[in-house]
Protein backbone atom coordinates (compact mmCIF):
# COMPACT_ATOMS: atom_id res chain seq x y z
CA UNK A 1 0.00 0.00 0.00
CA UNK A 2 1.51 2.90 -1.02
CA UNK A 3 1.89 6.08 0.86
CA UNK A 4 3.29 8.77 -2.00
CA UNK A 5 2.81 9.18 -5.28
CA UNK A 6 5.57 10.39 -7.41
CA UNK A 7 5.31 11.30 -10.83
CA UNK A 8 8.97 11.23 -12.94
CA UNK A 9 10.45 9.26 -9.94
CA UNK A 10 13.98 8.01 -12.31
CA UNK A 11 15.67 11.08 -12.93
CA UNK A 12 17.55 13.97 -10.64
CA UNK A 13 14.99 15.13 -8.00
CA UNK A 14 13.02 12.06 -8.80
CA UNK A 15 15.36 9.46 -7.81
CA UNK A 16 16.56 11.20 -4.59
CA UNK A 17 12.99 11.80 -3.33
CA UNK A 18 12.10 8.10 -4.01
CA UNK A 19 15.84 7.39 -2.26
CA UNK A 20 15.06 9.77 0.58
CA UNK A 21 10.68 8.72 1.27
CA UNK A 22 12.34 4.63 1.33
CA UNK A 23 14.85 5.04 4.02
CA UNK A 24 11.63 6.64 5.88
CA UNK A 25 10.04 3.77 5.62
CA UNK A 26 7.30 5.89 3.46
CA UNK A 27 5.79 3.42 0.68
CA UNK A 28 6.03 5.26 -3.15
CA UNK A 29 3.88 4.61 -5.63
CA UNK A 30 5.15 5.80 -9.19
CA UNK A 31 2.09 7.32 -11.46
CA UNK A 32 3.81 5.39 -14.45
CA UNK A 33 4.20 2.40 -12.83
CA UNK A 34 2.23 -0.77 -14.77
CA UNK A 35 -0.80 -1.04 -13.54
CA UNK A 36 -1.62 -4.66 -12.45
CA UNK A 37 -4.10 -7.17 -13.45
CA UNK A 38 -3.98 -5.92 -17.11
CA UNK A 39 -5.35 -2.83 -16.56
CA UNK A 40 -4.51 0.54 -17.95
CA UNK A 41 -1.61 2.28 -16.23
CA UNK A 42 -3.59 5.14 -17.06
CA UNK A 43 -2.60 7.98 -14.21
CA UNK A 44 -6.60 8.15 -13.19
CA UNK A 45 -6.87 4.25 -13.24
CA UNK A 46 -3.68 4.16 -11.13
CA UNK A 47 -4.96 7.15 -8.25
CA UNK A 48 -8.34 4.83 -7.93
CA UNK A 49 -6.05 1.71 -6.89
CA UNK A 50 -4.34 4.58 -4.32
CA UNK A 51 -7.10 6.05 -3.06
CA UNK A 52 -7.86 2.28 -1.91
CA UNK A 53 -5.12 2.18 -0.45
CA UNK A 54 -5.12 5.10 1.50
CA UNK A 55 -2.70 6.83 -0.38
CA UNK A 56 -1.38 10.62 1.81
CA UNK A 57 0.74 12.39 -0.44
CA UNK A 58 1.23 13.03 -4.12
CA UNK A 59 4.87 14.76 -5.74
CA UNK A 60 4.19 16.21 -8.94
CA UNK A 61 7.44 16.49 -10.40
CA UNK A 62 8.69 16.65 -14.05
CA UNK A 63 12.09 15.48 -15.15
CA UNK A 64 13.17 18.36 -17.33
CA UNK A 65 12.60 21.54 -18.49
CA UNK A 66 14.10 22.28 -22.19
CA UNK A 67 14.35 25.07 -24.63
CA UNK A 68 10.79 23.12 -25.58
CA UNK A 69 9.12 23.21 -22.86
CA UNK A 70 8.54 20.44 -19.95
CA UNK A 71 8.54 16.85 -22.19
CA UNK A 72 4.87 16.29 -23.35
CA UNK A 73 4.83 13.46 -21.31
CA UNK A 74 5.24 15.42 -18.15
CA UNK A 75 2.89 18.00 -18.47
CA UNK A 76 0.27 15.97 -19.40
CA UNK A 77 0.64 13.32 -16.65
CA UNK A 78 1.12 15.83 -14.28
CA UNK A 79 -2.19 17.65 -16.01
CA UNK A 80 -4.31 14.05 -15.04
CA UNK A 81 -2.65 13.15 -12.46
CA UNK A 82 -3.66 16.28 -10.27
CA UNK A 83 -7.29 16.34 -11.81
CA UNK A 84 -7.55 12.29 -10.51
CA UNK A 85 -5.88 13.30 -7.34
CA UNK A 86 -9.14 15.74 -6.66
CA UNK A 87 -11.02 12.61 -6.30
CA UNK A 88 -8.82 10.65 -3.93
CA UNK A 89 -10.04 11.63 -0.56
CA UNK A 90 -7.54 10.05 1.50
CA UNK A 91 -5.02 12.74 0.19
CA UNK A 92 -3.83 15.53 2.38
CA UNK A 93 -0.36 16.82 0.83
CA UNK A 94 0.29 17.77 -2.48
CA UNK A 95 3.61 18.69 -3.97
CA UNK A 96 3.64 20.52 -7.37
CA UNK A 97 7.45 20.82 -8.26
CA UNK A 98 7.23 24.22 -10.59
CA UNK A 99 9.79 27.14 -11.88
CA UNK A 100 10.79 30.41 -11.81
CA UNK A 101 10.72 30.20 -15.65
CA UNK A 102 7.08 30.97 -14.95
CA UNK A 103 8.33 34.58 -14.02
CA UNK A 104 9.89 34.50 -17.53
CA UNK A 105 12.88 37.15 -17.48
CA UNK A 106 13.57 40.87 -18.59
CA UNK A 107 14.88 44.35 -17.53
CA UNK A 108 11.95 45.03 -15.81
CA UNK A 109 12.09 42.05 -13.17
CA UNK A 110 13.42 43.02 -9.92
CA UNK A 111 17.40 41.45 -8.99
CA UNK A 112 14.79 39.62 -6.48
CA UNK A 113 11.84 38.48 -7.88
CA UNK A 114 8.98 37.22 -4.95
CA UNK A 115 5.72 35.13 -5.05
CA UNK A 116 3.49 38.08 -5.37
CA UNK A 117 5.36 38.88 -8.77
CA UNK A 118 2.83 38.29 -11.46
CA UNK A 119 4.18 35.69 -14.63
CA UNK A 120 5.16 36.76 -17.39
CA UNK A 121 3.59 38.65 -19.84
CA UNK A 122 5.73 37.55 -22.92
CA UNK A 123 5.72 33.74 -21.92
CA UNK A 124 7.70 31.33 -24.20
CA UNK A 125 7.10 27.47 -24.71
CA UNK A 126 8.66 26.92 -21.09
CA UNK A 127 6.82 29.69 -19.27
CA UNK A 128 3.54 28.26 -20.83
CA UNK A 129 4.38 24.89 -20.18
CA UNK A 130 4.52 26.24 -16.34
CA UNK A 131 1.79 28.51 -16.31
CA UNK A 132 0.02 25.38 -17.59
CA UNK A 133 0.99 23.15 -14.80
CA UNK A 134 0.09 25.72 -12.15
CA UNK A 135 -3.11 26.34 -13.47
CA UNK A 136 -3.92 22.91 -12.73
CA UNK A 137 -2.51 22.85 -9.19
CA UNK A 138 -4.84 26.48 -9.10
CA UNK A 139 -7.12 23.87 -10.31
CA UNK A 140 -6.68 21.48 -7.73
CA UNK A 141 -6.06 23.71 -4.45
CA UNK A 142 -9.98 25.08 -5.93
CA UNK A 143 -11.50 21.56 -5.81
CA UNK A 144 -10.09 20.08 -2.70
CA UNK A 145 -9.80 23.19 -0.29
CA UNK A 146 -9.27 20.44 2.30
CA UNK A 147 -5.70 19.25 0.62
CA UNK A 148 -2.38 21.34 1.73
CA UNK A 149 -0.88 22.04 -1.66
CA UNK A 150 2.85 23.70 -1.99
CA UNK A 151 3.69 24.58 -4.90
CA UNK A 152 7.95 25.56 -5.23
CA UNK A 153 8.88 27.31 -7.72
CA UNK A 154 12.15 26.10 -7.79
CA UNK A 155 15.30 27.86 -9.56
CA UNK A 156 17.89 26.57 -12.05
CA UNK A 157 18.23 22.97 -10.64
CA UNK A 158 21.49 21.30 -11.93
CA UNK A 159 22.54 17.53 -10.55
CA UNK A 160 22.78 14.35 -12.26
CA UNK A 161 20.09 15.66 -14.46
CA UNK A 162 20.08 19.76 -15.16
CA UNK A 163 16.80 21.37 -14.85
CA UNK A 164 16.22 24.55 -16.56
CA UNK A 165 17.29 26.23 -19.96
CA UNK A 166 19.90 28.25 -18.34
CA UNK A 167 21.55 25.34 -16.32
CA UNK A 168 21.32 23.16 -19.24
CA UNK A 169 23.35 25.75 -21.31
CA UNK A 170 25.42 26.08 -18.97
CA UNK A 171 26.76 22.64 -18.21
CA UNK A 172 26.60 21.56 -22.17
CA UNK A 173 28.60 19.20 -23.41
CA UNK A 174 31.75 21.00 -24.61
CA UNK A 175 34.11 23.96 -23.82
CA UNK A 176 32.25 27.08 -24.70
CA UNK A 177 29.26 28.24 -23.49
CA UNK A 178 28.06 31.47 -25.77
CA UNK A 179 26.63 34.24 -23.56
CA UNK A 180 25.26 37.83 -24.98
CA UNK A 181 27.97 40.38 -25.63
CA UNK A 182 27.71 43.57 -23.08
CA UNK A 183 25.29 41.31 -20.43
CA UNK A 184 26.53 39.67 -17.28
CA UNK A 185 23.30 38.56 -15.57
CA UNK A 186 22.45 37.81 -12.12
CA UNK A 187 21.76 34.12 -12.25
CA UNK A 188 20.79 31.41 -9.20
CA UNK A 189 21.54 27.61 -9.11
CA UNK A 190 20.15 24.80 -6.69
CA UNK A 191 21.15 21.14 -6.43
CA UNK A 192 19.16 18.19 -7.09
CA UNK A 193 19.51 17.35 -3.31
CA UNK A 194 18.27 20.99 -1.99
CA UNK A 195 15.55 20.63 -4.30
CA UNK A 196 14.39 16.87 -3.09
CA UNK A 197 14.81 18.08 0.51
CA UNK A 198 12.63 21.03 -0.07
CA UNK A 199 9.70 18.10 -1.22
CA UNK A 200 10.60 16.22 1.39
CA UNK A 201 9.96 18.90 3.94
CA UNK A 202 6.72 20.14 1.95
CA UNK A 203 5.35 16.85 2.26
CA UNK A 204 6.52 16.22 6.09
CA UNK A 205 5.24 19.62 7.50
CA UNK A 206 2.05 22.06 6.60
CA UNK A 207 3.69 24.18 4.73
CA UNK A 208 0.89 25.14 2.04
CA UNK A 209 1.05 28.24 -0.58
CA UNK A 210 3.63 29.31 -3.33
CA UNK A 211 7.34 29.23 -2.25
CA UNK A 212 10.31 30.20 -4.59
CA UNK A 213 13.21 27.77 -3.70
CA UNK A 214 16.60 29.35 -4.41
CA UNK A 215 19.57 30.29 -3.12
CA UNK A 216 20.03 33.38 -0.93
CA UNK A 217 22.22 34.95 -2.97
CA UNK A 218 22.60 35.39 -6.66
CA UNK A 219 26.24 35.59 -8.98
CA UNK A 220 27.45 36.79 -12.46
CA UNK A 221 26.66 33.98 -15.29
CA UNK A 222 30.58 35.07 -16.09
CA UNK A 223 31.58 33.83 -12.46
CA UNK A 224 29.12 30.51 -13.17
CA UNK A 225 30.59 29.14 -16.20
CA UNK A 226 34.23 29.73 -14.94
CA UNK A 227 33.29 28.09 -12.27
CA UNK A 228 32.36 24.68 -14.43
CA UNK A 229 35.41 25.14 -16.19
CA UNK A 230 33.74 26.34 -19.63
CA UNK A 231 34.77 29.38 -21.83
CA UNK A 232 32.20 32.11 -22.68
CA UNK A 233 32.08 33.14 -26.19
CA UNK A 234 30.04 36.27 -25.98
CA UNK A 235 27.82 36.99 -29.10
CA UNK A 236 26.07 40.36 -30.21
CA UNK A 237 22.43 41.13 -29.55
CA UNK A 238 20.54 41.14 -32.66
CA UNK A 239 19.55 44.54 -33.91
CA UNK A 240 16.00 45.05 -35.35
CA UNK A 241 16.68 46.37 -38.52
CA UNK A 242 17.96 42.62 -39.41
CA UNK A 243 16.70 40.88 -36.05
CA UNK A 244 14.00 38.84 -38.07
CA UNK A 245 16.47 37.20 -40.03
CA UNK A 246 19.29 37.01 -37.38
CA UNK A 247 17.75 35.75 -34.66
CA UNK A 248 16.76 32.43 -36.80
CA UNK A 249 20.53 31.74 -36.47
CA UNK A 250 20.85 32.08 -32.91
CA UNK A 251 22.04 29.46 -31.15
CA UNK A 252 19.26 29.91 -28.28
CA UNK A 253 15.61 30.08 -28.34
CA UNK A 254 13.81 33.33 -27.43
CA UNK A 255 13.21 32.10 -23.20
CA UNK A 256 17.28 31.40 -23.32
CA UNK A 257 18.27 34.67 -24.61
CA UNK A 258 16.56 36.54 -22.28
CA UNK A 259 18.50 34.51 -19.54
CA UNK A 260 21.37 34.92 -21.17
CA UNK A 261 20.95 38.93 -21.18
CA UNK A 262 19.05 39.38 -18.04
CA UNK A 263 19.11 36.91 -16.09
CA UNK A 264 16.59 35.84 -12.68
CA UNK A 265 16.77 35.45 -9.22
CA UNK A 266 13.93 33.88 -6.55
CA UNK A 267 13.67 35.88 -2.92
CA UNK A 268 13.38 32.65 -0.99
CA UNK A 269 12.90 34.46 1.96
CA UNK A 270 9.26 33.01 2.47
CA UNK A 271 10.48 29.29 2.34
CA UNK A 272 13.07 30.36 4.65
CA UNK A 273 10.07 32.02 7.12
CA UNK A 274 8.77 28.52 6.49
CA UNK A 275 11.00 26.47 7.77
CA UNK A 276 12.20 24.79 4.23
CA UNK A 277 16.22 23.57 4.82
CA UNK A 278 18.13 26.59 3.08
CA UNK A 279 20.26 25.53 -0.05
CA UNK A 280 23.69 25.89 -0.75
CA UNK A 281 24.95 29.26 -2.46
CA UNK A 282 24.27 29.77 -5.88
CA UNK A 283 28.10 29.37 -6.65
CA UNK A 284 28.42 26.07 -4.39
CA UNK A 285 25.73 24.90 -6.41
CA UNK A 286 26.96 25.09 -10.03
CA UNK A 287 30.26 23.95 -8.67
CA UNK A 288 28.80 20.68 -7.25
CA UNK A 289 27.35 20.14 -10.90
CA UNK A 290 31.35 19.12 -12.19
CA UNK A 291 32.40 17.63 -9.12
CA UNK B 1 19.58 13.28 14.65
CA UNK B 2 17.35 10.74 13.68
CA UNK B 3 16.38 10.38 10.06
CA UNK B 4 13.46 7.33 10.92
CA UNK B 5 9.90 8.56 9.58
CA UNK B 6 7.30 7.65 11.59
CA UNK B 7 3.43 7.52 10.36
CA UNK B 8 0.83 9.23 12.75
CA UNK B 9 -3.06 8.46 12.77
CA UNK B 10 -3.98 10.20 10.09
CA UNK B 11 -7.38 10.93 12.51
CA UNK B 12 -5.43 12.46 14.85
CA UNK B 13 -2.26 13.93 13.96
CA UNK B 14 -1.87 16.93 11.74
CA UNK B 15 1.46 15.07 10.53
CA UNK B 16 1.64 11.96 8.28
CA UNK B 17 5.26 11.73 8.60
CA UNK B 18 7.41 13.12 10.99
CA UNK B 19 10.95 14.05 10.26
CA UNK B 20 13.23 15.57 12.39
CA UNK B 21 15.26 17.69 9.35
CA UNK B 22 14.42 16.84 5.85
CA UNK B 23 17.86 17.82 4.73
CA UNK B 24 19.12 14.90 6.11
CA UNK B 25 17.52 12.32 4.66
CA UNK B 26 18.43 13.61 1.45
CA UNK B 27 21.40 11.79 0.54
CA UNK B 28 23.97 14.55 0.88
CA UNK B 29 25.39 16.82 -2.24
CA UNK B 30 28.84 16.82 -3.03
CA UNK B 31 30.95 19.01 -0.50
CA UNK B 32 32.78 21.23 -2.87
CA UNK B 33 35.70 23.62 -2.09
CA UNK B 34 35.18 26.97 -4.09
CA UNK B 35 38.01 29.10 -5.40
CA UNK B 36 38.39 32.47 -3.15
CA UNK B 37 37.25 34.57 -6.64
CA UNK B 38 33.88 32.17 -7.22
CA UNK B 39 32.53 35.13 -7.02
CA UNK B 40 33.32 38.70 -6.86
CA UNK B 41 30.20 40.45 -6.27
CA UNK B 42 27.48 40.79 -3.76
CA UNK B 43 24.40 39.33 -3.71
CA UNK B 44 22.93 42.74 -5.74
CA UNK B 45 26.23 42.11 -8.40
CA UNK B 46 28.18 44.78 -7.47
CA UNK B 47 31.93 44.27 -7.18
CA UNK B 48 34.32 45.19 -4.79
CA UNK B 49 36.85 44.69 -7.63
CA UNK B 50 35.51 46.66 -10.17
CA UNK B 51 35.08 49.67 -8.09
CA UNK B 52 38.46 49.05 -6.93
CA UNK B 53 39.54 49.17 -10.62
CA UNK B 54 37.85 52.65 -11.25
CA UNK B 55 39.02 54.06 -7.99
CA UNK B 56 41.89 55.84 -9.70
CA UNK B 57 39.72 57.61 -12.21
CA UNK B 58 37.01 58.20 -9.62
CA UNK B 59 39.88 59.70 -7.38
CA UNK B 60 41.27 61.90 -10.25
CA UNK B 61 37.80 63.43 -10.77
CA UNK B 62 37.05 63.78 -7.35
CA UNK B 63 39.98 65.23 -6.43
CA UNK B 64 41.66 66.94 -9.21
CA UNK B 65 38.67 67.37 -11.84
CA UNK B 66 35.94 68.55 -9.69
CA UNK B 67 37.76 69.35 -6.78
CA UNK B 68 33.93 68.26 -4.51
CA UNK B 69 33.43 69.41 -1.23
CA UNK B 70 31.03 68.24 1.04
CA UNK B 71 29.45 68.86 4.24
CA UNK B 72 27.03 66.90 6.78
CA UNK B 73 28.24 63.55 6.20
CA UNK B 74 27.46 62.83 10.22
CA UNK B 75 23.69 63.34 9.34
CA UNK B 76 23.56 60.03 7.23
CA UNK B 77 22.33 57.53 9.60
CA UNK B 78 24.11 54.27 10.91
CA UNK B 79 21.22 51.86 9.44
CA UNK B 80 19.31 52.30 6.33
CA UNK B 81 18.58 55.64 4.36
CA UNK B 82 17.34 56.75 1.31
CA UNK B 83 19.14 59.22 -0.42
CA UNK B 84 17.46 61.82 -2.64
CA UNK B 85 18.86 64.26 -4.38
CA UNK B 86 19.09 66.90 -7.80
CA UNK B 87 20.40 65.16 -10.68
CA UNK B 88 21.85 67.27 -13.82
CA UNK B 89 23.90 67.24 -16.82
CA UNK B 90 23.84 65.77 -19.87
CA UNK B 91 25.61 62.52 -18.35
CA UNK B 92 25.71 63.01 -14.66
CA UNK B 93 28.38 62.36 -12.79
CA UNK B 94 26.67 63.68 -9.52
CA UNK B 95 25.95 59.70 -8.84
CA UNK B 96 29.51 59.14 -8.72
CA UNK B 97 30.90 62.03 -6.50
CA UNK B 98 28.30 61.28 -3.68
CA UNK B 99 29.00 57.79 -3.63
CA UNK B 100 32.62 58.38 -3.72
CA UNK B 101 32.05 60.95 -0.89
CA UNK B 102 30.18 58.54 1.43
CA UNK B 103 32.92 55.60 0.47
CA UNK B 104 36.11 57.46 1.51
CA UNK B 105 34.38 59.66 4.28
CA UNK B 106 32.19 56.84 5.76
CA UNK B 107 33.60 53.74 3.86
CA UNK B 108 30.02 52.63 3.82
CA UNK B 109 28.68 51.55 -0.17
CA UNK B 110 25.80 53.24 -1.29
CA UNK B 111 23.86 51.57 -4.30
CA UNK B 112 22.08 53.72 -6.90
CA UNK B 113 18.29 53.37 -7.37
CA UNK B 114 17.98 53.91 -11.33
CA UNK B 115 15.04 53.00 -13.82
CA UNK B 116 14.76 49.34 -15.40
CA UNK B 117 15.92 50.83 -18.54
CA UNK B 118 19.58 50.88 -17.71
CA UNK B 119 19.33 46.98 -17.47
CA UNK B 120 18.77 46.78 -21.08
CA UNK B 121 21.46 48.76 -21.98
CA UNK B 122 24.50 46.20 -23.11
CA UNK B 123 28.15 47.22 -21.60
CA UNK B 124 26.15 50.50 -19.76
CA UNK B 125 24.28 47.81 -17.57
CA UNK B 126 26.62 45.68 -17.07
CA UNK B 127 28.70 48.32 -15.65
CA UNK B 128 25.67 50.30 -13.37
CA UNK B 129 25.59 46.67 -11.73
CA UNK B 130 29.05 46.72 -11.00
CA UNK B 131 29.35 49.71 -9.09
CA UNK B 132 26.10 49.36 -6.96
CA UNK B 133 23.33 49.74 -9.36
CA UNK B 134 19.98 48.31 -8.72
CA UNK B 135 16.45 48.90 -9.87
CA UNK B 136 14.55 51.20 -7.87
CA UNK B 137 11.66 48.73 -6.97
CA UNK B 138 9.82 48.53 -3.64
CA UNK B 139 11.30 44.50 -2.56
CA UNK B 140 14.01 45.42 -3.66
CA UNK B 141 14.37 48.70 -1.41
CA UNK B 142 12.92 46.72 1.73
CA UNK B 143 15.98 44.19 1.70
CA UNK B 144 18.52 46.44 0.84
CA UNK B 145 17.78 49.16 2.80
CA UNK B 146 15.31 47.77 5.47
CA UNK B 147 17.05 44.89 6.34
CA UNK B 148 20.32 44.77 5.12
CA UNK B 149 20.68 48.72 6.55
CA UNK B 150 21.94 49.66 3.75
CA UNK B 151 22.28 53.23 1.32
CA UNK B 152 20.35 53.87 -1.19
CA UNK B 153 20.28 56.68 -3.55
CA UNK B 154 17.96 57.70 -6.36
CA UNK B 155 17.06 60.72 -8.37
CA UNK B 156 13.24 61.35 -8.48
CA UNK B 157 13.85 64.30 -11.19
CA UNK B 158 15.08 61.04 -13.56
CA UNK B 159 15.80 61.80 -17.03
CA UNK B 160 13.71 65.41 -16.82
CA UNK B 161 16.78 66.45 -14.66
CA UNK B 162 19.21 65.47 -16.74
CA UNK B 163 17.65 66.52 -19.89
CA UNK B 164 17.06 69.99 -18.91
CA UNK B 165 18.03 72.97 -20.85
CA UNK B 166 20.77 75.29 -20.05
CA UNK B 167 18.19 78.18 -19.28
CA UNK B 168 16.33 75.90 -16.71
CA UNK B 169 19.83 75.41 -15.04
CA UNK B 170 19.33 75.50 -10.87
CA UNK B 171 15.49 74.78 -10.99
CA UNK B 172 14.18 71.21 -9.82
CA UNK B 173 12.11 69.97 -11.73
CA UNK B 174 9.03 67.46 -10.69
CA UNK B 175 9.97 64.69 -8.72
CA UNK B 176 7.31 62.52 -10.25
CA UNK B 177 4.54 60.92 -8.25
CA UNK B 178 6.78 60.93 -5.20
CA UNK B 179 7.54 56.80 -5.37
CA UNK B 180 10.35 57.32 -3.38
CA UNK B 181 8.75 58.26 -0.85
CA UNK B 182 6.90 54.96 -0.55
CA UNK B 183 10.26 53.19 -1.07
CA UNK B 184 11.51 54.53 1.80
CA UNK B 185 8.51 53.80 4.07
CA UNK B 186 7.87 50.12 2.72
CA UNK B 187 11.67 49.98 3.99
CA UNK B 188 11.12 51.68 7.20
CA UNK B 189 13.93 53.78 6.44
CA UNK B 190 14.20 57.86 6.85
CA UNK B 191 15.27 59.98 3.76
CA UNK B 192 17.75 61.97 3.67
CA UNK B 193 18.14 65.24 1.01
CA UNK B 194 21.50 65.90 -0.63
CA UNK B 195 22.22 68.79 -2.68
CA UNK B 196 24.41 68.79 -5.33
CA UNK B 197 25.84 72.19 -7.37
CA UNK B 198 28.37 71.87 -10.12
CA UNK B 199 26.55 69.26 -12.21
CA UNK B 200 24.09 72.13 -14.16
CA UNK B 201 27.47 73.26 -15.44
CA UNK B 202 29.68 70.37 -15.71
CA UNK B 203 27.73 69.06 -19.06
CA UNK B 204 25.48 71.82 -19.90
CA UNK B 205 22.72 70.92 -22.69
CA UNK B 206 22.12 74.11 -25.10
CA UNK B 207 19.85 72.32 -27.28
CA UNK B 208 18.05 68.82 -27.84
CA UNK B 209 17.63 66.65 -31.54
CA UNK B 210 14.42 65.15 -30.33
CA UNK B 211 13.35 63.79 -33.40
CA UNK B 212 16.82 62.01 -33.47
CA UNK B 213 15.77 61.16 -29.59
CA UNK B 214 12.95 59.64 -31.10
CA UNK B 215 14.50 57.92 -33.88
CA UNK B 216 16.74 56.10 -31.80
CA UNK B 217 14.33 55.30 -28.83
CA UNK B 218 16.38 57.38 -25.89
CA UNK B 219 15.05 59.84 -23.42
CA UNK B 220 17.14 62.90 -24.96
CA UNK B 221 19.76 63.56 -27.53
CA UNK B 222 21.98 66.37 -26.45
CA UNK B 223 23.94 69.35 -27.91
CA UNK B 224 26.64 69.66 -25.07
CA UNK B 225 30.23 70.04 -24.00
CA UNK B 226 30.56 66.30 -24.80
CA UNK B 227 33.28 66.26 -22.00
CA UNK B 228 32.54 67.12 -18.13
CA UNK B 229 33.96 70.78 -17.52
CA UNK B 230 36.20 71.54 -14.72
CA UNK B 231 33.76 72.77 -12.31
CA UNK B 232 33.57 72.86 -8.64
CA UNK B 233 31.29 70.60 -6.85
CA UNK B 234 29.65 71.13 -3.91
CA UNK B 235 27.51 68.51 -2.18
CA UNK B 236 25.49 69.01 1.11
CA UNK B 237 23.56 66.36 3.61
CA UNK B 238 20.63 67.67 4.55
CA UNK B 239 18.66 66.84 8.13
CA UNK B 240 16.67 63.18 7.66
CA UNK B 241 13.25 63.08 7.24
CA UNK B 242 11.81 60.05 9.35
CA UNK B 243 8.70 58.76 6.81
CA UNK B 244 8.27 55.94 9.08
CA UNK B 245 4.78 57.33 9.89
CA UNK B 246 2.46 54.52 9.31
CA UNK B 247 0.61 56.73 6.97
CA UNK B 248 0.73 55.82 2.75
CA UNK B 249 -1.91 57.04 1.39
CA UNK B 250 -0.98 58.85 -1.89
CA UNK B 251 -1.41 62.39 -0.35
CA UNK B 252 0.98 61.95 2.53
CA UNK B 253 3.45 60.82 -0.14
CA UNK B 254 2.98 63.58 -2.48
CA UNK B 255 3.15 65.80 0.84
CA UNK B 256 6.79 64.56 1.39
CA UNK B 257 8.23 64.38 -1.99
CA UNK B 258 6.86 68.03 -2.44
CA UNK B 259 8.94 68.61 0.63
CA UNK B 260 11.67 66.85 0.21
CA UNK B 261 12.23 69.01 -3.39
CA UNK B 262 11.67 72.09 -1.60
CA UNK B 263 14.60 71.96 0.86
CA UNK B 264 16.81 70.46 -1.90
CA UNK B 265 15.79 73.45 -4.25
CA UNK B 266 16.52 75.83 -1.69
CA UNK B 267 19.86 74.64 -0.38
CA UNK B 268 20.57 74.76 -4.27
CA UNK B 269 19.77 78.37 -3.84
CA UNK B 270 22.02 78.62 -0.99
CA UNK B 271 25.04 77.22 -2.08
CA UNK B 272 24.67 79.04 -5.50
CA UNK B 273 24.16 82.24 -3.50
CA UNK B 274 27.84 81.35 -1.88
CA UNK B 275 29.75 80.55 -5.03
CA UNK B 276 32.04 83.21 -6.19
CA UNK B 277 33.07 81.29 -9.51
CA UNK B 278 31.67 78.09 -11.43
CA UNK B 279 35.01 76.46 -11.99
CA UNK B 280 36.96 78.38 -8.37
CA UNK B 281 33.98 78.01 -6.18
Amino acid sequence: MADVVLTDPDMGVGALVVDALQRLGIEIARSDAPAPAGQSAAAEVWLERLDEARTGGLVVNHCRLRAGGLSRRSLEMAERVLAAASRCETLHRVVVVSSGQVYGSGAELPTFVTEGHAPTERPGASATDIADLESAAARFAAARPDVSLTVLRVAETVGTAPHGLLADHVLQPGGFVTTRFGYDPQVQFVTAHAVAAAIVHALTEDVAGVYNFAPADAMPLSAAIRLVGRTRVPMLRTVSLVGGILRRMEPWSHELGELLTFGRALDPQRAVDAGFPEPSSAAAAIAAAVY
Amino acid sequence: MSTEGRRHDRDRGDHLWVVEEAADVVRPEPRVTLPEDAADTDRWGRSEEVVRRVGPAVDFLYDRWFRTEVEGLDKIPAGGALLVSNHAGALPPDAVQIMWAIRRELDRRVYMMGEHVFGRLPVAGWMFRRIGGVEADPSTARKLLGEEGQLGLVFPEGTKGTGKHWSERYRLQRFGRGGFVRVAMDAGVPIVPVAVLGAEEAMPIFGRLDGLAGMLGLPYVPVTSMVWLPVKFRIRVLDPIDVHLGHSDDHTQQMVSEDVRAVIQRTLIDLLAQRRSVIWG
